[in-house]
């Protein structure tokens, strides 16, 4: 009996040890959330997915989630930010930004992030039906990607076509360490997606995908930036004329507009915008939660309130109230659902308005009754009981500018609006409520109206770390 | 695999070579004729033991000429080769006798002698009845060489163990391998994923542990092969002894209460406050005078709007947001059995308040083992146990729920409670809004931040003695960890009144085991055994299966009462996934004794794992260690004086894959995002499919002496640990489009180099010995130098904001910007612009960041313990100190700003010292509304000094007399008070914050660490 005991004992040790050594798939393991590379993008329906991702990428906070739009305001002269506040932001207001900040770093990763997911798909060798449509959005997205970068990073082209751009990153090398390109290099690049994207651009659908008229719109935008104001009029005005999209003008429309969260399909106001919504969002980081509900941090300053006049329906936006240390002030009633817990706030990208103040500006010198049309006829929408502009000359300019800075108020517009135009920021008083700015007037020869390049880049990138922007180190 | 057949056939060959067997009996007793509890019987040469009880008595079955050894701790070992007269008498001669220690290794036991490593054994008294939830806050200063740092006085939190420095460059790769009951890769550390600090070691009832072995040095380690780098902790758990059932009951009660604070640094009361805010707009030009400020700080119009009667509430928010916690634990153990089959039998309830409101930890256990002979060849061994606790952890940090966080960023003059003493909140002046710092108490109130962890432990193990010296074992060791966290934002107040109140559900199952086969055969290669070769020949499977599920939902019922996933209106999550890793391993160690003299070790052990890419999943690792046992040399018999002198030397190479992503090796397309309502993919990992592990090479010479008598014995070691192949996340070009992925921000490499060399003393002394009264005393201290000495491509590596890891300097160096001060001319900040400290600056913004020479990382560390024994009265004092490093108090900037929160945020009576006029020498600039030139941008002004000092235990306690509990059947009694944490002295004199921080020395507004005074009482039947 002990024998047997023994010896079944004895076999099982020996299996044991045999066991424990076993299988060869027993060591393999695969993640099952993600999906290798080499699997990501090999049909349609992949690459429609990898579209909506590179779509996402936008939504971040340091993309057009909320760095986007609030700089361009913030560092300008449309908005400020009151002493009880967060924290965020008080470098880019007061201009003491420095390299090594988190803003900087930030707009610069998020952006070759959306630029990588873009030309993955560009570069994608698969063939079918629905593919020129998804490429086409990525062109576009690369395109309106570098149009930031290189706005934020660089001088503008109207400054020097040949000074220092943004580097150019075209194909998937993760090992590469780029130069700079010049500005020049980077308007060609952004010009040629654009027309590529356009020639298979799918059709309008709604507000929240790019389309055959969103794009030649950042077409028009692009070429104004660049100075070529032929280019952008013509392709304005073919907004304005062919692409069946309509401007509201009345208070209550104006406001509802602003209000509605949810993606359009109307062809009223919006030629594209990004999705935000109940469940994919920036929660209380997201626009709204900067300047309507949450943080609260921002408002609108007194210099651009008084710019409206009693009977423009654009006023419908701006809101009498207190900063949350009671002071007396204006708050923004254009991203009215930042904390939701249904449907959020879009972030607008492109609107048809935009157009008619490219037409409008483009039209000048030579044509100053054009430029009084196409700015008379969005007038005609948004303040339907104003006579209309008469003027000329430098004059004429001056209205032009500062209507498109009164339509695209906290869009993120204004900043690189005065550096196109080389003008100087004048902040004015200071606002009740507001941190001290530190400066009130930024010249256009100052070194801090455009962003350094982030740290990061700084130390990984040698080749970048010299061309870093002059001031910053 | 020739090596293991070939020992197959000796199992088969040698099988029927059994003899017949008698059972023994006696009695162990001192030189005074008292019995000797727990000494060890053993049969020699073979692997065969027994223990005395509490009356000395003992039982053993013994084949024909067998020679039994017993031994004790504090004893000489002795030798019975007369087994004639039984029951057998034996009196053991006092002195202490390395030969007669059993140390607990890697896969098995050891007597000291045939140890070549450098090992720290800590016995289960020595961590028993602690206030803490968990055995490595125990273990803090018991083990030299071992740095034990909480980082957050949450009950329940997690530690950052480090054994003999930091062996990699990722902190998540840091932390020692814990083997509790043979399951390698046993959980620790923070396995949640919402809650603010957690730990998978609190499910473990210190209690219930019989002993702790931390294995330092290579040849110690090796054997534990690619997961040993960062050093091994084996954990025994308590097992049953034969003899009459014994019942110990303990409990304890007793409160927490906050362990430091710094008058020099605290928040300022609102007559402070309003000199700060007046001085910034007078020097902001915005007013001439106090009264000019006065009137513009409640203009609501041009000023800033405060309520006019701002001046009239003062409140202290640490006193808010701070209690005293209470504390209490209950312990009952049974423990009994005879020669055949022993058993033991726990339960335990721990319940511990934090310092800080909404804190606590609650963990109800039990465990039983069972030992079973089934014949002299075959044992089974099985152990299980369980528990279930709850911990509740606000968040820490800038939380605007934070309750630490409140108590430093809300101003003195806002109130906690209305007029009529209700809780204030939605005030209308505008108090407590949403978007800043939130009302502490109200949050307190009415959000949840649970974290519920049920755990299991289970072990089965086989013994089988094949012939006598032959063993075959088989052990089975598992675990299941439960994590189910689930927090609540109520809809009301707070962070989720935007959301109409946030539930957020995750559940994290983790199932883990090990399955280890073991041959162990002995070689006596001389006739009279003392000159011998051990040989174990193992293999090992150990899977860990991870299944994840997240929910989270919005718009709740506009009450909080209904605060679960069921009653949210907008489900706004869901996610699960599951992930797994496997290791499979070949492993052989080799022991030769020649006469206790000297003892050659040598281990190696062949690792494969599912982590890395096809091409590198299996790795070779080895030790080869020496020891010479100088004073069993037949000339060192006649020096007295010294009782024990051993010389020990190891290397050897192991690896580290702990922290390591499962799935780093791949490049992938993560599909967690989605855009219009469908799902979308990015790229978020760069992959690498050569990754492998990090490698440490370690020496270690040690010296173990043991002098008059053992009066004094100690240990010395100095080591170098040699890290190569170590893991960098290498910085691509952010261009490349993977950078902004806080996750997989670079590509994972296996580049870096690094070393830590240091040395380790441990000294026990007994300098007064007599009948009744005994003094002893134990002393331990490392040193550490840690270099970072290769780094890919050069380029420094960005960890943490505070440290830029860079070649030829400390890993935990700091880089920011260097302070050099207050201007006294004009009371601006300045700051270093070059490494030599000569030029300086007052703009913030051309302020290069820079390494200070100043770490993280302490250069001394260790224990000093005291134990004076008077009769049943005992006196134990545990002083734990720590010094030469510094701690970053990361918020400061927003509280010491110079103006720049003001008003609406606190401020610390640091500011009060601002430069005034011009010739003032002081440290903190000019206050000015709006701020002074960024003089708050973190630099080493805000770094201070941790060098600490602190009283960690003292304990009083008192015996019963024997007599007196005899006539009650009871057969110890023991009342104790002890305090933890009691005293503080830190060098720093303007150190706000408490020095005793994780080894990152971050501080960020964790909750305040707890000084504890506890009374319990302690009975044995």
């Amino acid at each position: 009996m002990k024998n047997i005991v023994n010896k079944t004992f004895l076999t099982l040790s020996i299996a044991a040890m045999m066991l424990t050594s076993c299988s060869k798939n027993f060591l393999v393991q695969d993640p099952h959330d993600k999906l290798p590379a080499s699997q990501a993008l090999n049909d349609v329906p992949a690459m429609q997915t990898a579209l909506n991702g590179a779509y996402a990428q936008l939504r971040t906070t340091s993309l057009y989630g909320r760095d986007f739009p609030i700089l361009g305001d913030l560092q300008a002269d449309n908005i400020f930010i009151e002493v009880n506040n967060s924290g965020r932001y008080l470098t880019q207001f007061q201009y003491q930004v420095a390299a090594s900040d988190a803003t900087p770093d930030g707009g610069w990763k998020y952006a070759y992030g959306a630029i990588l997911a873009a030309n993955q798909i560009i570069d994608a060798k698969v063939t079918g039906n629905g593919v020129d449509a998804v490429k086409s959005q990525a062109y576009a997205i690369r395109a309106l990607t570098y149009f930031k970068l290189v706005n934020i990073y660089a001088r503008p082209y109207t400054d020097n076509p040949a000074g220092l751009g943004v580097p150019l990153i075209l194909h998937y090398d993760p090992t590469l360490l780029p130069t700079r390109e010049t500005t020049q290099k980077v308007y060609d690049q952004i010009v040629s997606d654009l027309k590529t994207a356009f020639q298979t651009a799918p059709a309008y659908t709604s507000s929240i995908t790019l389309s055959k008229y969103s794009i030649e719109a950042l077409l028009a935008r692009t070429y104004f930036y660049m100075g070529d104001y032929a280019n952008a009029k013509t392709a304005a005005l073919d907004v304005i004329n062919n692409s069946g999209f309509t401007l509201v003008n009345s208070a209550g429309a104006y406001k509802a507009f602003w209000e509605n969260p949810a993606a359009q399909s109307d062809k009223s106001e919006v030629l594209f915008e990004i999705d935000v919504t109940s469940t994919n969002n920036n929660g209380p980081d997201d626009l709204g939660g900067f300047y309507y509900q949450g943080y609260q941090d921002v408002y609108a300053s007194k210099q651009l309130v008084d710019l409206y006049s009693a009977t423009d329906i654009r006023a419908a936006v701006l809101i009498p109230g207190l900063t949350k240390s009671g002071a007396t002030t204006t708050l923004v009633g254009k991203y009215t659902n930042g904390a939701s817990t249904s449907d959020r706030d879009n972030l607008k990208v492109i609107r048809l308005a935009e157009m008619y103040l490219i037409a409008a500006e483009s039209s000048l010198p030579g044509n100053e009754a054009d430029a009084r049309t196409y700015l008379n006829d969005l007038m005609a929408f948004r303040d339907p009981s104003f006579g209309g502009y008469a003027s000329t000359g430098a004059q004429l300019l001056l209205d032009i500018v500062t209507e498109r800075r009164k339509e695209l108020a906290f869009e993120g517009d204004r900043l690189y609006d005065l550096n196109r135009l080389k003008w100087d920021i004048d902040r004015g008083t200071q606002n009740a409520g507001s941190i001290p700015p530190k400066v009130q007037i930024i010249t256009y020869a100052d070194y801090r109206r455009i962003s350094p390049i982030g740290q990061s880049e700084i130390q990984a990138n040698a080749n970048i770390k010299s061309q870093q922007n002059p001031g910053y180190n | 695999m020739r090596k293991l057949s070939l020992l197959c056939s000796l199992i088969l060959l040698c099988g029927q070579l059994w003899a017949q067997n008698r059972i023994i009996t006696g009695k162990v007793t001192d030189e005074r004729g008292a019995p000797v509890a727990n000494a060890t019987v053993q049969v020699k040469g073979g692997n065969k033991g027994a223990a005395t009880d509490e009356t000395g008595n003992f039982t053993i079955s013994v084949g024909p000429k067998a020679v039994l050894v017993i031994s004790s701790v504090n004893f000489a070992t002795q030798e019975i080769r007369d087994l004639s007269s039984v029951p057998l008498v034996i009196t053991l001669k006092a002195g202490r006798n390395d030969l007669a220690e059993v140390v607990v290794v890697a896969y098995g036991t050891q007597n000291k002698t045939n140890v070549t490593g450098a090992i720290a054994s800590i016995k289960g008294n020595l961590i028993e009845d602690r206030p803490v939830a968990s055995v490595d806050k125990a273990l803090q200063g018991l083990a030299a060489g071992v740095q034990v740092s909480s980082s957050n006085g949450i009950p329940g939190s997690a530690t950052d163990i480090r054994i003999r420095g930091i062996g990699s460059l990722n902190s998540g790769s840091q932390s020692p391998l814990w083997v509790i009951d043979g399951n390698v890769n046993s959980l620790q550390g923070d396995l949640t994923t919402n809650t603010t600090t957690a730990n998978a070691l609190s499910a473990l009832n210190p209690d219930d542990i019989e002993s702790i072995s931390v294995l330092k040095d290579a040849s110690a380690t090796a054997l534990y092969g690619s997961q040993a780098a960062n050093g091994v902790i084996i954990v025994t758990t308590k097992s049953g002894k034969a003899g009459r059932t014994k019942v110990n009951l303990s409990t304890e009660i007793g409160k927490n209460s906050v362990a430091f604070s710094n008058k020099r640094n605290r928040p300022v009361n609102t007559l402070q406050y309003q000199t700060l805010l007046r001085q910034s707009l007078i020097n902001a030009g915005y007013a001439a005078d106090n009264t000019e400020a006065d009137a513009l700080i409640i203009d609501p119009t041009n000023g800033l709007g405060l309520d006019p009667n701002w001046t009239k509430t003062n409140t202290d928010w640490i006193k808010v947001v701070t209690h005293t916690g209470k504390q209490q634990q209950y312990n009952l153990s049974l423990s009994g059995g005879n020669e055949k089959t022993q058993y033991y039998a726990s339960a335990g309830y721990f319940n511990q308040e934090g310092t800080t409101i909404a804190t606590y930890f609650k963990r109800y256990n039990g465990s039983i083992a069972v030992v079973n002979k089934l014949s002299d060849q075959l044992t089974f061994k099985a152990g299980v146990s369980g528990s279930s606790s709850i911990q509740h952890a606000p968040p820490g940090g800038s939380a605007y729920s934070s309750p630490v966080s409140d108590a430093f960023f809300l101003p003195p003059y806002f109130s906690p409670y209305n007029a009529d003493g209700s809780l204030r909140y939605h005030d209308p002046e505008g108090q407590f809004a949403e978007g800043s710092n939130y009302n502490p108490l109200v949050t307190a109130k009415w959000n949840k931040y649970s974290d519920q962890q049920t755990n299991f432990r289970g072990y089965v193990t086989g013994e089988y003695q094949i012939i006598p010296n032959l063993k075959f074992r088989s052990n089975y060791s598992a675990e299941y960890l439960d994590v189910d966290e689930y927090s609540y934002w109520n809809p009301i107040y707070g962070d989720g009144s935007t959301y109409g109140g946030l539930g957020q559900a995750n559940d994290r199952k983790i199932f883990n085991w090990t399955w280890t086969n073991q041959l162990n055969y002995r070689v006596n290669l001389t006739s009279a055994k003392d000159f011998y070769v051990d040989l174990l020949a193992a293999t090992e499977a150990h899977r860990q299966n991870n299944s994840y599920l997240q929910a989270s939902g919005q718009a709740f019922p506009q009450t909080v009462q209904l605060i679960y996933l069921a009653n949210a209106g907008t489900p706004t999550a869901a996610y699960n996934v599951p992930t797994a890793m496997a290791l499979n391993s070949y492993f052989g160690n080799a022991v030769v004794n020649y006469k206790d003299r000297y003892v050659l070790s040598g281990s190696y052990r062949r690792d494969g794992s599912s982590i890395f890419a096809d091409k590198h999943k299996w790795g070779g690792f080895y030790s080869v260690g020496g020891s010479w046992n100088i004073n069993q040399e037949e000339f060192f018999r006649d020096i007295p004086v010294i009782s024990l002198l051993k010389l020990r030397a190891s290397y050897g190479g192991t690896g580290n894959t702990s922290g390591f992503n499962f799935y780093s090796a791949l490049q992938t397309y993560a599909y967690n995002t989605a855009y219009g309502g469908a799902v979308g993919s990015i790229p978020d990992n760069v992959g690498n499919t050569n990754l492998s592990w990090e490698k440490i090479y370690q020496t270690d010479i040690g010296l173990d002496f043991g002098l008059w008598k053992d009066r004094l014995n100690g240990s010395i070691d100095y080591y170098n640990k040699e890290s190569r192949d170590l893991l960098i996340n290498v910085p691509l070009s952010p261009t490349a489009g993977f950078s902004w992925n806080t996750n997989n921000s670079g590509q994972l490499m296996n580049v870096g180099s690094m070393y830590n060399r240091g040395f380790e003393v441990s000294l026990t002394g007994r300098p007064v010995v007599t009948k009744d009264f005994t003094w002893e005393s134990t002393f331990n201290i490392s040193h550490n130098v840690n270099k970072v000495t290769k780094l890919y491509n050069k380029a420094p590596i960005p960890h943490n904001t505070r440290f830029n890891i860079s070649e030829g300097h400390n890993i935990y160096e700091y880089y920011t910007r260097k302070w050099a001060g207050v201007d006294p001319a004009n009371g601006d900040p300045l700051w270093y612009t070059d490494t030599a400290n000569k030029a300086t600056t007052n703009n913030s913004a051309i302020v290069p960041l820079m390494l200070t020479g100043k770490t993280a990382m302490p250069k001394y560390f260790g224990s000093f313990i005291n134990t004076f024994t008077y009769k049943g009265i005992s006196l134990s004092a545990q002083f734990y100190y720590n010094f030469g490093n510094y701690i970053y108090s990361t918020w400061e900037n927003y509280f010491s700003s110079e103006g720049q929160r003001l008003p609406g945020m606190g401020q610390l009576t640091n500011e009060l010292r601002a430069w005034q006029k011009p010739g003032d020498h002081t440290d903190i600039p000019r206050i000015v509304f709006g701020g002074n030139k960024s003089s708050n941008r973190p630099s080493t002004r805000y770094l201070y000094k941790g060098d600490y000092i602190r009283l960690r235990d003292v304990t009083l306690g008192y015996s019963l007399p024997k007599a007196i509990l005899s006539k009650a059947k009871i057969s110890n009694l023991m009342v104790y008070v002890r305090g933890t944490n009691l005293l503080t002295f830190a060098t720093d004199k303007n150190l706000g914050i408490d020095p005793e921080l994780g080894a990152e020395g971050i501080a960020d507004l964790q909750v305040f660490m707890p000084k504890s005074v506890t009374a319990g009482i302690k009975v044995g039947f």
